[in-house]
């Protein structure tokens, strides 16, 4: 672009119309006005400008009763504030209750000294205080455990004794035992309850092992003996545990409120090979395989041959080795001292968690 | 009476009297999910019981080290470490390692020979003693 002189400038812009207004007649400019384009529609407004001027100076004719009603409310606020210190209790529009905080005043209170350190002060702000803030009013509560429950082989026979005994009163009365309600008891309840039932559920097991043996068949434990896992002993002792599993729904019953109370959760290839009560039972009381090597029996029990072994289950840091030979305590006293880091949080890949509780 | 220091009848050494193994802690670090400690996991569950119940004299401490490869350290008492990696290795591989990083003395490794001669270390002094220029005057260099 070519440059053009100060002069040049100056002597374009006195010659350019632009700089004086052009001069448009009262009519033109109503006429045009009237021309504009809008969008909204125009309306009419309620009261009329003069009005409105007047209410505001003057006030309206319902002015006395506005004003003793704005009087009335300022009062019954007052009184609610004054209620609501006096018990410390507060309630929202909503209706939830809270705790009003306590007003101290050093005029009033002589006692009260202004803090001039962060320690034992409330923090506001941050994810832990977020959501203990959160509403904390409906939990939601799962249809299984939060966590598996640890039963021993006793526990597991009185929970599976319970669950078929129900199971087998649905059925008795004909409901679907699978959507039927087999009862709301938690698991400490169910462990505690009488041992009933035990004859009802022996009869099922006679019942069904004579119409898979035929008529001529006389002992339960006999006749299921090899279809189970279980040893001869525990048969005899229980023999109800005999129960065949041949109805799906029966066994899907069975499952679904032992799941429900106990929290394990059996292999669909576990349930559909399981023929007896005693497959489920076996199935359940085995443990799971740990998954952790620190967590093996072989591991576990090492130390009783060699005691000059030490198995640790977490990953051993350089704080775990100094820690080990007392010398940690010196080093976090004297990098506090000196304002440094003490777990590496200037590190750009430390956790946010860290660094807040350093600093 | 004028105080003598004792004068020691002799040196000791390592094999004569007592012997004293050098490696003195082995760490066993593995991991519970990776493939490559599969063998050092198997190891450690069916052989470790019995190495270290036939050397109660080493320390043996395992550890996991998520994400890692198995290795073995080996810390002895010159206050060196050495640390093999037996990343899929099989158990009987780590029993050879293992039994390596515990016969070492701990020593960094060097060469026995250098330009096709034996290099002979002794820790014995020597019998003609230390050289010196000025031990024989008049005869400059004269050994």
């Amino acid at each position: 672009m070519p440059r053009i002189r100060a002069a040049e400038q100056a002597l374009s812009l006195i010659a350019s119309s632009s700089a004086k207004p052009q001069y448009v007649c009262r009519a033109c400019r109503a006429h045009a006005a009237t021309r504009q384009f809008h969008t909204t529609r125009p309306f009419a407004a309620d009261v009329g400008f003069f009005k409105r001027i007047q209410q505001s100076l003057f006030g309206g004719k319902k002015a006395p009763e506005q004003e003793a009603q704005a009087k009335k409310q300022v009062e019954e606020r007052a009184k609610a504030d004054a209620e609501k210190q006096r018990t410390g209790q507060g309630r929202e529009r909503k209706g939830r209750g809270y705790e009003v905080a306590a007003v101290y005043d050093p005029s009033i209170n002589p006692e009260y000294v202004m803090a001039n350190k962060w320690d034992e002060l409330e923090r506001v702000g941050g994810e832990k205080w977020v959501k203990a803030q959160k509403d904390q009013g409906v939990k939601y509560k799962g249809f299984n455990r939060h966590k598996p429950a640890e039963l021993e082989d006793e526990q597991w026979l009185k929970v599976l004794r319970y669950v078929a005994v129900k199971v087998r009163g649905r059925q008795r009365i004909g409901q679907d035992a699978l959507n039927a309600n087999l009862g709301l008891q938690t698991l400490p309840v169910v462990l505690e309850l009488p041992t009933d039932g035990t004859k009802s559920l022996e009869k099922w097991a006679y019942a069904a092992s004579r119409i898979s043996q035929g008529p001529g068949s006389t002992s339960t434990a006999s006749a299921t003996r090899a279809s189970h896992t279980l040893d001869p002993e525990t048969m005899e002792k229980e023999p109800w545990l005999a129960i065949p599993l041949q109805d799906p729904m029966v066994k899907f019953a069975i499952t679904k409120r032992v799941t429900q109370l106990t929290g394990h959760r059996l292999r669909d290839p576990t349930i559909s090979s399981a023929r007896t009560l005693a497959d489920l039972y076996t199935a359940y009381k085995t443990k799971a395989a740990p998954k952790k090597l620190a967590k093996t029996a072989e591991m576990m029990t090492l130390r009783e041959y060699a005691p000059n072994v030490t198995v640790k289950e977490r990953r051993q840091t350089p704080i775990h080795k100094e820690k080990a030979i007392g010398r940690w305590k010196v080093i976090e006293e004297e990098l506090i001292a000196r304002d440094l880091p003490v777990t590496g949080t200037r590190w750009k890949g430390a956790r946010p968690s860290r660094i807040a509780l350093t600093r | 009476m004028p105080l003598a220091a004792i004068r020691a009848v002799s040196k000791g050494q390592n094999g004569i009297g007592a012997f004293v193994l050098q490696c003195k802690r082995l760490d066993f670090h593995y991991c519970d999910w990776a493939g490559s400690s599969r063998g050092m996991n198997e190891y450690l569950r069916t052989h470790l019981a019995r190495f270290a119940a036939s050397n109660p004299s080493i320390e043996v401490t395992v550890s996991p080290k998520p994400r890692q490869h198995p290795v073995i350290k080996g810390v002895y008492v010159n206050g060196r470490e050495k640390a093999i990696c037996v990343r899929n290795m099989t158990p009987a591989e780590i029993i050879n390692k293992v039994q390596l990083l515990k016969t070492d003395s701990g020593e960094k490794m060097k060469k026995s020979h250098r330009a096709g001669r034996n290099m002979v270390t002794s820790i014995n002094e020597s019998v003609r003693g230390v050289w010196d220029p000025f031990h024989r005057t008049g005869e400059r260099f004269k050994i």
